[in-house]
């Protein structure tokens, strides 16, 4: 019933769009696109975990402090102990995960505008601590000169190696990236995603039928963690550093407003509503002071006339298509 | 009958709530109430918006702690458990009004409630072992038996939220059912239906007992109650005053008093 014929459209148009997506940096010579697109990416790991959180009905203004910890985290793995960057990688993940369970076991028992405050509060809480550090974190010096991933070999032969050009870590993010939306898809098809998607229209009644919400409020949370950490660890060794102030309020808020303007309604919404946003900062970048309001703007018309964001415009089309066409186009689709 | 009642405290008995006593500030909302319900029958449960009903439905699956008392089901003290976990024991309630999970279809409702018979840790849901995936498939066919079994099966792939009053009705109780309960407590399953509808509803309610669920009912339906239950309790101002068989629930004074006799000023 899942995978059949009817679906091969939507197979041919995925390929088709990885297949785009691995062959920009061919077409793309310029370092600076291939910048942004690597930006893309990175902010889009936090918002696709973001939206997993909202999905089970909490709002979080506290995500860039996962960031941090996982590029504290992998940073300190690659500089102090000397661990390969393939290893910091996941296992900074994995930190901000534990961070995300630790934190979210206490703070998911309350609920609504006072955890999204409390999030908030938190998220800067974590970014000062860190600054407080100095033994371990270098303080409000940071940490710089992190040694570039090593090369992946096959059968002793490099073939990818990072140097300062930008197209392999374009490839790196891409992965990511590409490893986040696969994730996502695994947990939407499956029972695990029915119980999160529980969660956030009802947790009363999900407790009813024996869903222990809080377990898996904080699974949630913690896998947009682990999503967040992998961002931050991504983002230090694509800088070769991390800072404080590369962590702030601002980058909380962002995630949230990507994964509004994207639509939370769709595994790819926070993606859309990065490129959407960030693809708009770009084109708009000779107005430079009067982008943060033009942001706020584009914001606060999505939010005013598409409420489910970019990813309900494909919805809102067939919609009116089915208005538009001629009797008998409308019964068909019921049929599925 | 009367035996029962002066003994229900014994380690058989299958469901039993014991002095139970809620507060809410100076409000008394359940005081020192006491009752049994035997393994397969049907207990009506009376009494008019305010008499403590659904705070003792939120006692019994742990929503709420009580001030006092116990709620004990097959010899297990299950007072002030999760909610979660009372519902894996095999209690389950309903809500009042259409509670669901709104932006589903119907059918995604009740295979998601169907939590309890393939509870695995997370893990397991995302590499679908093949025991996940049987037990996925057997879920799959139980939600549609349920779904047929009480006329939903042709608006299964419709959003909850959707549907219209006497159906969403119907779809909780599919959810609650999905839960596989010994015991379900029904909140005002008929409460604003149609004569008809309440008839369908009714002979549904009979059907799930003879399946072998025990039922509680709250409502307000007094012929419906009536005619539904083998035995009523009766509550009033957060007291129980009554209990016995509806015949003679009926002809009690102080129910007629307290619940019956103010019918009239509806």
């Amino acid at each position: 019933m899942k995978t059949s014929w009817r679906n091969f459209p939507v197979w041919i148009l995925k390929i088709l769009g990885l297949c785009c997506l691995a062959g920009l940096p061919l077409v793309i010579e310029n370092q600076y696109v291939l910048h942004v697109l690597i930006n893309i990416f990175l902010v889009t790991l936090p918002a696709v975990g973001l939206r997993l959180i909202l999905i089970t009905g909490n709002m979080s203004f506290g995500q860039v402090a996962f960031v941090a910890i996982g590029a504290y985290t992998s940073t300190l793995l690659v500089v102090k102990l000397g661990l390969s960057t393939w290893v910091a990688l996941p296992m900074a993940g994995f930190v901000s995960a534990v961070f995300g369970a630790a934190i979210g076991w206490p703070a998911l028992r309350i609920r609504g505008t006072y955890f999204a405050i409390l999030t908030l509060c938190m998220g800067q809480a974590v970014i000062k601590y860190i600054e407080n550090l100095p033994a371990l974190t270098g303080g409000s010096d940071g940490i710089f000169g992190i040694p570039r991933p090593g090369a992946i070999e096959i059968l002793g032969h490099p073939i990818i190696v990072f140097t300062s050009a930008k197209e392999n870590y374009y490839y790196l993010a891409l992965a990511l990236f590409l490893f986040s939306m696969l994730l996502m898809s695994r947990i939407e098809r499956s029972r695990l995603g029915r119980i999160f998607h529980a969660l956030g229209q009802h947790d009363s009644l999900a407790k009813s039928v024996g869903i222990p919400a809080l377990r898996y409020k904080v699974l949630a949370f913690s896998i947009g963690c682990f999503l967040s950490g992998l961002g931050g660890a991504f983002y230090a060794h694509y800088f070769r550093g991390v800072h404080p102030e590369n962590f702030t309020v601002w980058d909380s808020i962002y995630y949230v407003v990507y994964t509004i303007v994207g639509g939370v309604g769709s595994i790819w919404g926070p993606f859309l509503g990065a490129s959407a946003m960030l693809g708009f900062f770009e084109v708009s970048r000779s107005l430079t002071k009067l982008q943060p309001i033009l942001y706020a703007v584009v914001f606060i018309v999505v939010i005013l006339f598409l409420p489910e964001g970019l990813v309900s415009i494909k919805d809102r089309l067939l919609h009116a298509a089915k208005r538009l066409a001629p009797i008998g186009g409308g019964g068909k689709n019921d049929n599925g | 009958m009367a035996e029962a009642r002066d003994t229900p405290r014994t380690e058989k008995m299958f469901f039993s709530v014991d002095q139970i006593t809620k507060r809410f500030g100076g409000l008394v909302a359940n005081e020192e109430i006491s009752f049994f319900i035997e393994r397969g029958e049907i207990l009506g449960i009376i009494g008019h918006n305010g008499a403590g009903k659904t705070t003792l439905f939120n006692i019994i699956t742990g929503v709420i702690r009580p001030d006092s008392g116990r709620v004990v089901l097959e010899g297990e003290d299950i007072t002030g458990k999760a909610t979660a976990k009372i519902a894996s024991k095999g209690v389950v309630r309903t809500f009042q009004a259409s509670t669901l999970f709104a932006h589903m279809s119907a059918l995604d409702n009740v295979i998601t409630a169907h939590y309890l018979a393939n509870k695995v840790p997370f893990w397991k849901y995302l590499v679908q072992t093949g025991k996940v995936k049987q037990r996925e498939t057997l879920i799959r066919k139980r939600t549609e038996e349920l779904l047929d079994f009480f006329g939903l099966s042709a608006q299964r792939h419709e959003l909850a939220s959707s549907l219209p009053f006497g159906h969403q009705r119907a779809l909780s109780i599919c959810i609650a059912l999905a839960a596989e309960p010994k015991l379900l407590l029904l909140d005002e399953p008929v409460t604003g239906m149609n004569e008809s509808e309440t008839e369908e509803m009714m002979a549904h309610i009979r059907r799930i007992r003879d399946g072998g669920i025990t039922i509680a009912i709250i409502e307000h339906d007094m012929r419906a109650l009536m005619g539904l239950s083998d035995r009523v309790v009766a509550l009033n101002a957060g007291r129980k005053i009554a209990e016995g068989l509806p015949d003679e629930i009926r002809v009690n004074e102080e129910v007629i008093e307290s619940y019956l006799g103010r019918e009239e000023d509806y």
